[in-house]
Order: C-alpha cells, then sequence, then structure tokens
C-alpha cells in the first residue's frame, strides 16, 4: 500500500523530470538571437529597395554605376522608355536609380540559340567613392553560362550582390572582372546570409518568364525607370573558365569588430 | 455698375494670370524651376539652348516666358536662333538622360571622413589594441593592419613608435547565389511548418527557469555567517596593538630599565653601547633621556623599511630618442587585383643615437604581399611570419645603430585580394 507522502513524492518526481525534459528542449531548439529580418530576396522586384529610400541619406536621384556582365558572345540591354535599346556586347555599364527595379533582356546566349533571358536588377545601396572615381568602381553583377542554361531550363535564379565586409574578408584573390558567389539552401534567404556577410547592394533576379507587357501600365519593364549611360570601363581579359569558377563552401559568418 | 466691371476685370485678369502659368507648365519653352533646378542647372550648358538662359529668369517674369519672342531676344549675339517651337527648357528630355553631375562625397553630419568604412581597406598606425613590445622582443597586441617601429635607446628602454594610417579604396564585391525550382518551393513550405512549434515551446520554458533562480538565492543568505567571523579576527588584531603599544610608551622606558631588554633583536655587540646610553640617560634629566631613546629607536624603524631594496639607480644621459616614421601608397584606390607599393620611411629626429631599430608591419587581410619584393635602403635582415588568419607580418631588423639625423626607407608591394 503507497502512502500519502510517496504518492506525493511521486508526482514531485514527475514534475521535475518533465521540468527538466522541457528545459532541454528549450535549450535545443530555442529561436535564434539574430535580428529580425522583416525583407526577404524573394520579395517582389522593388519592394526592399523602396524601404532603403526611407532611411535617408544621399541615396534618392543618385545614379549607382553598375556594371552588368554576361558571357562572351551575349549581348546586354536595359529597358529605356518602355523599350530596349540595342544590346551592348557582354558588358554593359549604367547609372541606376536605388529603389526602382530595372529589367534587363540578354540575348545571343552562347549555346542557347533563340533564347531571351529577361532578368530585373533592383539596387539597395550605393557607394560613396571619392570625387572622380564613380565609374572606375561600380557594382558589379556577373552572370555565369551555368546560370544563363539553368534559368532556360526553367530554374529560378536569385543573387544578392553584397560589400564585403574588409575586416572579415575572404581570403582568396580576385580579380576585378570576377564575382565570387557563395550558393546557399533552399530554404535560406540570400538576402540575410549577404547582410551577415558584408552590406547587400543589389537583388538580381532571372528565371524564363517572357515579356507579357501591359502596353497601358509597362509594368513587365517597370514603367522603365531613367537610367544614365556610363561610358565603358577599361576593362582586362579574363578567360571564361575564371568568370564561371564558383565556391560552394559557404564561409564562416561573423564579424571581428 | 462700375464697381461690377471692376470686379469682372480684376477676376479676368487672375483668370488670364492663372491660364497663362498653366500654359507656361505645359508649353515648351517655359519653366517651372524651383530654388533646387537652379542649384542644378544653372551651369550645365546644354546643346540646343543658350547659355545665358537662366531659370531665375523664367520666374521673375512667367507671363512674358510664354512668348517664343521673348526667348530669341534674350539669345546672345552670334547663337542661331531657332525657328518653330521655343527652346526646351533645361529639365525637359533632349535625349539620353545625363543624370544629375555626381555629387562631392558626403559624410552623416558628425562623422569624419573617409565614409563609409567598409569600402576602405586600411594600412598602418596601431589601431584598437596598444601595441605592446616587451624586453626579450616579443610584441603584444600587434592588430591586423598596424605598422609599428620599435627601437632601443642609449638608456636600455625600447621605445614604440606608429606609422600613420593609410586608406585605400578597394571595395571588393561577392554574391550569394540561390537556385530556385518547382520541387525545392515544396520543400520550403514544409519546414515553415515545422517552425511555428518550436517558438511556443521555447516561451513556455521560460517561466521554469525563473522558478529556479530563486532557490539560488536563498542559499546565498546562509553565507553571510562569514561576515561575524570577519568581525572576531578584528578584535584580535585590536588587542595585539593595543599590548604593543603599552610596551613602546617612551614614558616608561627612561623609568623601568628593563625595557631596554625586551627590545628585540639586539646584537650583543650593541648592548654596551645600550648601557651606556642608559648611563648618560640616567645623568641627563628625564627629557633628555627620552630625546636619546626615540633616537634609538630610528635604526630599527629603517631596518623594518623595503624601499631601499626596490630603489634603482639611474644614470640618464642627455638628451632626447626619437624615430619618425611615415607609410605612404603608391595609389589611393585599388581594384583586386592591382598593385600596391608601399614606402615606409624613419628618421632618427633626436640627439642620441638609437639601436636595434625593427620595423614591422602586419598586413591586412586584403593584401598579399609580392615575394622579393621589398628594399630597404640600410643594411638589415626581412622577415615573412605568416598568421593564423592567412594574413602576413612583415619585420625588417635593421643591423646597424641609426646616428643622429640618419634616415632610412623600406619599399615593399602588395596585391590587393
Amino acid at each position: 500500500m503507497i502512502s500519502s507522502f510517496q504518492k506525493l513524492t511521486i508526482a514531485f518526481t514527475v514534475l521535475a523530470v518533465f521540468t527538466g525534459a522541457n528545459s532541454l528542449h528549450a535549450q535545443q531548439f530555442r529561436p535564434a538571437p539574430n535580428a529580425h529580418y522583416p525583407n526577404h530576396a524573394l520579395m517582389p522586384p522593388g519592394h526592399v529597395g523602396s524601404q532603403m529610400l526611407l532611411r535617408g541619406g544621399p541615396i534618392p536621384g543618385y545614379f549607382q554605376p553598375t556594371q552588368v556582365r554576361c558571357p562572351q558572345g551575349g549581348k546586354i540591354a536595359v529597358a529605356n522608355e518602355g523599350k530596349f535599346v540595342a544590346g551592348q556586347p557582354s558588358t554593359l555599364n549604367v547609372g541606376l536609380l536605388i529603389g526602382s527595379p530595372y529589367r534587363f533582356k540578354i540575348t545571343e546566349i552562347p549555346g542557347l540559340p533563340g533564347t531571351e533571358l529577361f532578368p530585373t536588377v533592383e539596387l539597395l545601396d550605393r557607394l560613396h567613392p571619392p570625387a572622380g572615381l564613380e565609374t572606375r568602381f561600380p557594382i558589379p553583377i556577373h552572370l555565369t553560362a551555368q546560370e544563363l542554361r539553368m534559368a532556360a531550363e526553367g530554374m529560378f535564379i536569385t543573387r544578392v550582390i553584397y560589400l564585403e565586409d574588409p575586416t572579415n574578408p575572404v581570403v582568396v584573390q580576385d580579380d576585378a572582372n570576377r564575382q565570387r558567389f557563395f550558393d546557399v539552401r533552399f530554404n535560406e534567404d540570400p538576402l540575410r546570409v549577404a547582410d551577415q556577410l558584408g552590406r547587400p547592394m543589389a537583388i538580381l533576379r532571372m528565371g524564363s518568364k517572357q515579356p507579357r507587357m501591359d502596353r497601358q501600365t509597362g509594368r513587365f519593364m517597370f514603367s522603365s525607370p531613367p537610367v544614365r549611360t556610363i561610358m565603358p570601363v577599361k576593362q582586362s581579359n579574363v578567360p571564361e573558365d575564371q568568370l564561371q569558377r564558383a565556391i560552394i563552401s559557404t564561409p564562416s559568418i561573423g564579424r571581428l569588430r | 455698375m462700375s464697381k461690377t466691371m471692376k470686379t469682372s476685370s480684376r477676376s479676368y485678369l487672375v483668370l488670364s494670370v492663372f491660364l497663362a502659368s498653366m500654359m507656361g507648365c505645359i508649353t515648351p519653352g517655359t519653366t517651372s524651376s524651383g530654388p533646387l533646378e537652379k542649384q542644378s542647372f544653372e551651369n550645365i550648358p546644354r546643346p540646343n539652348q543658350p547659355a545665358s538662359l537662366t531659370v531665375s529668369d523664367a520666374n521673375s517674369k512667367p507671363i512674358h516666358r510664354a512668348s517664343p519672342a521673348a526667348h530669341q531676344q534674350r539669345l546672345p549675339a552670334g547663337v542661331a536662333t531657332q525657328q518653330g517651337p521655343a527652346t526646351l527648357p533645361p529639365q525637359a528630355y533632349t535625349g539620353p538622360n545625363a543624370g544629375i553631375p555626381y555629387p562631392a562625397p558626403w559624410t552623416p553630419p558628425g562623422i569624419l571622413g573617409p565614409f563609409p568604412e567598409d569600402e576602405y581597406v586600411y594600412q598602418g598606425g596601431d589601431a584598437y589594441q596598444l601595441t605592446n613590445v616587451a624586453q626579450d622582443f616579443s610584441i603584444d597586441n600587434l592588430d591586423e593592419e598596424d605598422t609599428i617601429a620599435h627601437y632601443h635607446t642609449l638608456d636600455g628602454k625600447i621605445e614604440i613608435e606608429r606609422t600613420n594610417r593609410i586608406p585605400i579604396y578597394a571595395p571588393r564585391f561577392a554574391s550569394i547565389r540561390r537556385i530556385d525550382g518547382l520541387n525545392q518551393y515544396r520543400h520550403q513550405d514544409h519546414v515553415y511548418a515545422v517552425d511555428s512549434p518550436l517558438a511556443l515551446d521555447g516561451t513556455a520554458q521560460n517561466i521554469g527557469q525563473e522558478q529556479v533562480k530563486q532557490h539560488v538565492s536563498t542559499q546565498r543568505n546562509i553565507g553571510t555567517r562569514a561576515s561575524s567571523l570577519y568581525r572576531e579576527n578584528q578584535k584580535l588584531r585590536d588587542m595585539a596593538h593595543q599590548v604593543a603599544s603599552t610596551e613602546d610608551s617612551q614614558m616608561l622606558k627612561p623609568q623601568v630599565g628593563d625595557l631596554l631588554n625586551t627590545k628585540v633583536n639586539i646584537k650583543n655587540s650593541q648592548e654596551a653601547q645600550l648601557s651606556i646610553q642608559q648611563q648618560t640617560a640616567l645623568a641627563q634629566s628625564d627629557e633628555e633621556t627620552v630625546k636619546e631613546y626615540a633616537y634609538d629607536l630610528l635604526p630599527y624603524k629603517i631596518l623594518a623599511n623595503n624601499r631601499i631594496q626596490t630603489n634603482y639607480h639611474y644614470e640618464i644621459a642627455d638628451g632626447n630618442s626619437r624615430l619618425d616614421i611615415k607609410k605612404v601608397a603608391s595609389k589611393q584606390d585599388a581594384l583586386p587585383g592591382e598593385l600596391l607599393e608601399f614606402t615606409i620611411t624613419f628618421k632618427n629626429t633626436g640627439d642620441k643615437a638609437i639601436g636595434n631599430v625593427t620595423i614591422v608591419d602586419h598586413l591586412s587581410r586584403r593584401l598579399a604581399y609580392v615575394e622579393d619584393s621589398q628594399n630597404c635602403t640600410v643594411e638589415s635582415e626581412f622577415f615573412v611570419n605568416p598568421t593564423g588568419k592567412d594574413s602576413a607580418i612583415l619585420r625588417w631588423e635593421i643591423i646597424e645603430p641609426m646616428n643622429v639625423g640618419q634616415s632610412a626607407q623600406v619599399t615593399f608591394k602588395c596585391r590587393v585580394r
């Protein structure tokens, strides 16, 4: 026969075990104490950039030089005044406004005859170079042949270009005409990863969507925000295989100071 | 009647001015510029408009500006006038958008340049932790990007000098890529559904941890008994001090001769002197005796002082030792892959010779030292010490001492990563 004291002891023991189990469970699956990220790289074009305009500073009205590059042989054009002008071979240097989404057109893609892709580019922030060096340091957006092929096959490519934190750089030798990129998993936000590695500057979105433009609203071209023509910057000849090399491993995340 | 006509004429005048203003807004050849446009455009010459046309004139007389003839009257001599529509205003579409001229570098109020820091690579100086050099030449707190020089003075001391800090505009970009397909979208929805219940478990657990903290606080209250024991120790010290003070009372010393024998650590050889002084004290008055005994106590106090053991004797020569060191870069901006050449110039600006001059440069991880690119104008030994963070520490050890006024130079090249 179990006395009342023993019953009470058993009840306290069971309660203590449950409490300890819940404590371990909470420690193992507690939410990460990181910052809250209300934005996501998969949001519609223009959503994240328009919110950056609200932060103030000399961002509105500044034409940030941008360099869009595709493999040798392809042509790039940007939507301007409701139409695509003649494409530039391989490299296009334009000044874009922050926060406004831009529609680009890539044609004559090597290995994909007759295929046309229409990626979008959205600038999130600007650079502050010394006077006279604005066009020497554009924001590079380099597309590889692999990405163009995957986009033509139906994949959706999202790339967040970020300015690397100089106090915690990835120790590899970079070339001016080659942009490193890291692949993240399907459940990770590239905008969040880019923010942890540096300062997000632009978002590129590219799929196989074809234009079905509403001529009244110009929605496909986002009403053609103004662009600024920039003289091409002197580039060095870099082999194509170097432009397409990827670093698969994700670097360690964290700032030293 | 006259009042009615006056009112109607005034209304017509207001209406005509309003219509003229509206025509000025939509008709080519007129402007509706504000002060901002005046600042932005008045100095930009346009190919299809006279340079003398200013926006400020348009604001002063809006009605007359609607007439193309008014434009042509303002054209300077030698400029061909246009027939047909008036000259386009400065902000009208005149071809490819040239945009606003790039403004001067901007910095937030209260923040000195260069701004922002994440677009620059710094080299030189002694930022963050202050570098320290020990007597065995080991260096502590040499941060990345630091450049220092340390040397020995004639006094045997080690002095440290820091170079200036060089900002180099060298932004570097990378990108994060994500590839999505139809199957991957399904997985993504599944992950979101799992996240929500986990957050609720974590919230319930926080209450249980607060109850555990209260038990810990009660155990600490028991530990306050230690303070009572401490009071007892203080009492013992006070009693010992009081006993010692009664024995040391100078009033009792001349009257009770046994107190001399109670002095501790008196050698036998000194007993004779003490006895003589005791006899002298008996022959003198009480006041003088007190003075002599106070004098005898002085050696006892000096022996208890440790100051003699810690004193050092220095012979400091006249003059100062000083090393002036500066660092410059060949360029103020660089793209990845480009070469930078750094020059470190150092000079003995003091009035004494210095020795063991050593230049230490901790390169940034964005800079890779180009092998065999260093050069030193004086005889030296050069070392490259790799660090655990894939950066390098360059070190030049100058062999010969540097005389007063002597200078030297170190150059090396780096490739921007």
